[in-house]
């Protein structure tokens, strides 16, 4: 009984192992024809990487999106490489080398830059500055610093231990806060639309309908729901109506 | 005065009637038309001449020379006009006449004749008589005389060529000569042919100047004497350049070498001097094929050089500072069109974008043309002057190849207090393009982290881990009470209590402080107590201290008295064992 166990255990992790291999080499077969200027098997095998199981996650798979996204901008296909950038960026924050693209590859798309540099902006780049993970990990530490505050409150009493209980409130609320700007500014399936210049909204999904709005290029919004060949999208302002489906480009990759 | 006028007027009046009754005479007239040879025989080489007169003509024109084989007509110049009137008893006589004067050479031995040709004058055809001229060889031109002529049988289209002309006087009649004349009657009439610049004689070799064509000086070179049969004769050459603009055939016709003596008019007037002869030696006429220059294989920056080039670079100095000027010298050697090619343009060049050109110097000649070239390296890693390359077509292959130049290695020092001269040359231009992909695997994991409920989950044990724990302690009283404050500092009072100590008084104050702030009590009930009692009386109130800690705070106690008033007299104890003691007691509950 024992021994058939370990077998399966065995023949599983063999499958993991094979399964890496596969994916190494299919980035590196990619890697090889984009060098190479074959850029059509580059895409084949980098999409290839993305889709296979088990899943390539974290920095490895920013990095693929990093890489698709190059791979679109010298294909012509610039408003694409914009939402790849960005898709990578969602899972690797502080990428400078993404950073760098995503602002080249929107100021040749005639877009306004990711990051206008003005306060807010920073703010946003700030809080936006961490993986969902990263956020979580330092949301832990912020409460266990209060955690800390407050036992020595509970200790000690007095003024001193009920200001420092609160400093240790306002210090986890700090490093919370990507977590809770996270939660708050999650969407469930964000896109970017890449139609040049703006995709027509329309109120059904059919050519002949009603145009409810316009989204314009570059802008994200979420694709609450999809039919083949139409996306429905949310835009910023709320509005929802339906796209073409190679109007919107998903972010969430 | 007045009369001197009026005669100057009287005359001027008579003059003018005078010439407008001698126009009336002549316009009265019929013109007529003379034609002759002088001489009418005359040797091979040598020249005869054409006189056309028209009498009582004020206007004319030839309209067309004949055309005869073997014969050939001078240029048609415009006519010489004579007019003479007489006046024989009161009867007016002018005669007015147009004469035209054209050389005529006979090319071949033989008899020509010259067919009547029309000329107009004042409105009418005049017709000429025939002519005749006889052309006989000159065998004594042809003993004393020496004419040779060397060319190329095929060049290239745009190729410059040279014709070698050699021209000898037999040395026995050479003292009696002071007539030279080169006939070469093809010289600027061949339509395709560029006459270049002849190429210079040295000061030493120059011969002095013969005439060319009876009507321009041209420099000789003295090439010594030669030997042929049995006559010795003194050579002069002359070498002249061309370069075809078109292919195809081009026929030079039979040239002439003049030599002779003709003495002065001065001379000729008086009669005396030698008697005037003249000998003519002919040289053949010969062919020069010009083949066309193939489009096939044109390179794109062809520099329109046409021969067989050698190329060699020489720069002024080889250890700069980026930034300094290098004069490079390119100098091109070797036969074809050196004159005339597009020297390169080094700021075009991409083997020379770590340099700045400032410009360029060109002298050129028909056997060498240096370019010599302003260059400045702007980057501290450039290690050597790039070769020059020059397309030519090689007429010795009759194909294109490029000339090129060796690299020449140089050292350039960088600025001091500089990175380069990169950014501010013109010529390198950036861009901002996309980074590269991203080829390193990234192999690190993303953190394990709490889900967002587990997060909550931990806050609100937090919030009720606080108001347990803070309710448990407050059982016990107030922590922050100023009693509970005394008994928290009592540990650091004692230490610094004892730390100022000077005598075991103040040390036996020190330890009654501090027991007094740990049992809540004042110094002075710890004054002359006994421990031990006291702990018993704390186990009546349900209040513990150890037995053991109660019995050494009592032989402390003891040592402190003896210190106070025994014979030690003062003496402090050891800080150490109080504090020591001190600690025990605490941890034991007191």
């Amino acid at each position: 009984m024992h021994g058939w166990i370990r077998s399966l255990f065995v023949a599983f992790l063999t499958l993991l192992a094979s399964g890496a291999y596969a994916q190494e080499s299919r980035d590196a077969e990619a890697i090889a024809a984009y060098r190479a200027g074959d850029l059509a098997r580059a895409r084949e095998s980098w999409t290839r990487v993305l889709a296979a199981e088990p899943r390539v996650a974290g920095d490895e798979r920013a990095r693929i999106l990093h890489n698709l996204g190059n791979l679109a901008f010298r294909e012509g296909r610039v408003l694409e490489s914009v939402g790849w950038f960005s898709a990578s960026l969602r899972l690797r924050p502080r990428d400078a080398d993404t950073w760098s693209n995503l602002e080249h590859a929107r100021r040749e798309a005639k877009l306004d830059p990711a990051d206008r540099g003005d306060l807010g902006a920073t703010l946003r780049r700030l809080l936006s500055a961490f993986t969902p993970s990263e956020a979580r990990l330092l949301a832990l530490g912020g409460l266990c610093a209060w955690a800390a505050a407050l036992a020595f409150e509970a200790l000690r009493g007095g003024r001193t231990a009920r200001w420092f209980a609160l400093g240790g409130a306002a210090f986890a609320l700090l490093l919370a806060s990507p977590w809770v700007h996270g939660v708050v500014t999650r969407v469930d399936r964000p896109a970017l639309v890449v139609e040049e210049g703006k995709a027509l909204v329309r109120s059904e999904p059919r050519t002949e309908a009603a145009v409810v709005a316009e989204a314009a290029a570059g802008s994200e919004v979420e694709e609450v729901d999809a039919l083949p060949g139409w996306s429905k999208i949310r835009t910023a302002e709320g509005l929802e109506g339906w796209v073409a489906a190679t109007s919107t480009f998903g972010l969430a990759r | 005065m007045r009369s001197r006028i009026e005669s100057i007027r009287r005359a001027l009046l008579g003059v003018s009637a005078f010439v407008l009754l001698a126009a009336l005479a002549v316009a009265q007239k019929t013109p007529t038309i003379k034609a002759r040879l002088d001489p009418m025989t005359v040797k091979l080489g040598g020249q005869a001449s054409l006189f056309v007169e028209v009498e009582n003509a004020q206007a004319g024109e030839i309209v067309a020379l004949p055309t005869v084989e073997g014969l050939r007509f001078g240029p048609i110049g415009p006519p010489g006009m004579s007019s003479y009137t007489e006046i024989v008893n009161g009867r007016v006589s002018s005669k007015i006449s147009l004469t035209w004067r054209i050389a005529v050479q006979p090319m071949q031995k033989g008899e020509y004749l010259i067919p009547p040709f029309t000329v107009r004058a004042d409105g009418r055809d005049l017709v000429t008589r025939e002519l005749r001229l006889l052309a006989d060889e000159d065998f004594r031109g042809d003993e004393l005389g020496l004419l040779e002529i060397d060319a190329p049988k095929e060049v290239w289209q745009g190729q410059p060529f040279t014709l070698e002309i050699r021209m000898g006087i037999e040395t026995g009649i050479q003292g009696r000569l002071n007539r030279y004349d080169l006939a070469l009657p093809w010289l600027g009439e061949l339509g395709g042919l560029v006459e270049l610049e002849d190429l210079p004689i040295p000061s030493n070799r120059s011969a002095g100047k013969i005439l060319l064509n009876s009507r321009q000086e041209l420099e000789v070179e003295g090439f010594g004497t030669r030997k042929v049969g049995n006559a010795n004769f003194y050579v002069l050459r002359v070498r002249k350049r061309f370069l075809a603009t078109r292919p195809g055939s081009f026929t030079f016709p039979t040239s002439h070498f003049e030599f002779g003596h003709r003495g002065d008019g001065f001379s000729r007037l008086l009669g005396g001097g030698s008697e005037d002869f003249a000998y003519f030696k002919r040289a053949p006429a010969f062919e020069v094929l010009v083949k066309p220059i193939p489009e096939e294989g044109r390179p794109i920056d062809w520099s329109g050089g046409i021969g067989t080039f050698e190329s060699s670079a020489i720069p002024d100095r080889r250890d700069v500072v980026a930034g300094d000027s290098i004069k490079l010298t390119v100098e091109w050697t070797g036969e074809g069109n050196l004159e005339f090619f597009d020297a390169p343009d080094l700021a075009r060049l991409d083997a020379f974008r770590a340099f700045r050109v400032y410009g360029t110097q060109d002298r050129r000649t028909p056997n060498r043309r240096a370019v010599t070239y302003d260059l400045a390296p702007i980057e501290a890693s450039v290690t050597e002057i790039p070769a020059v390359p020059l397309q030519i077509f090689d007429t010795a292959t009759g194909r294109y190849a490029a000339v090129a130049t060796k690299p020449v290695p140089i050292r350039v020092r960088p600025l001091v207090g500089a990175t380069g001269l990169t950014s501010a040359a013109p010529a390198a231009t950036t861009t901002v393009d996309l980074r590269d992909i991203q080829t390193r695997a990234e192999d690190d994991a993303p953190p394990a982290a709490p889900s967002g409920s587990a997060l909550g989950a931990v806050a609100a044990a937090i919030l009720a881990g606080w108001l347990a724990l803070r309710a448990w302690v407050r059982r016990r009283g107030d922590p922050d009470a100023p009693r509970e404050r005394a008994r928290r500092r009592a540990r650091r009072e004692l230490e610094r209590a004892l730390r100022g100590a000077r005598t075991a008084e103040e040390q036996a104050r020190a330890v009654h402080a501090f027991l007094a702030a740990r049992s809540g009590e004042t110094p002075e009930a710890w004054a002359g107590r006994d421990p031990v009692a006291w702990a018993r009386s704390l186990a009546a109130e349900s209040r513990r201290i150890r037995p053991e800690d109660a019995d050494a705070l009592r032989q402390l106690f003891a040592r402190l008295d003896a210190a106070i008033w025994g014979p030690a007299n003062g003496t402090k104890l050891d800080e150490r064992d109080v504090l020591a003691l001190a600690d025990r007691v605490a941890a034991g509950g007191l």
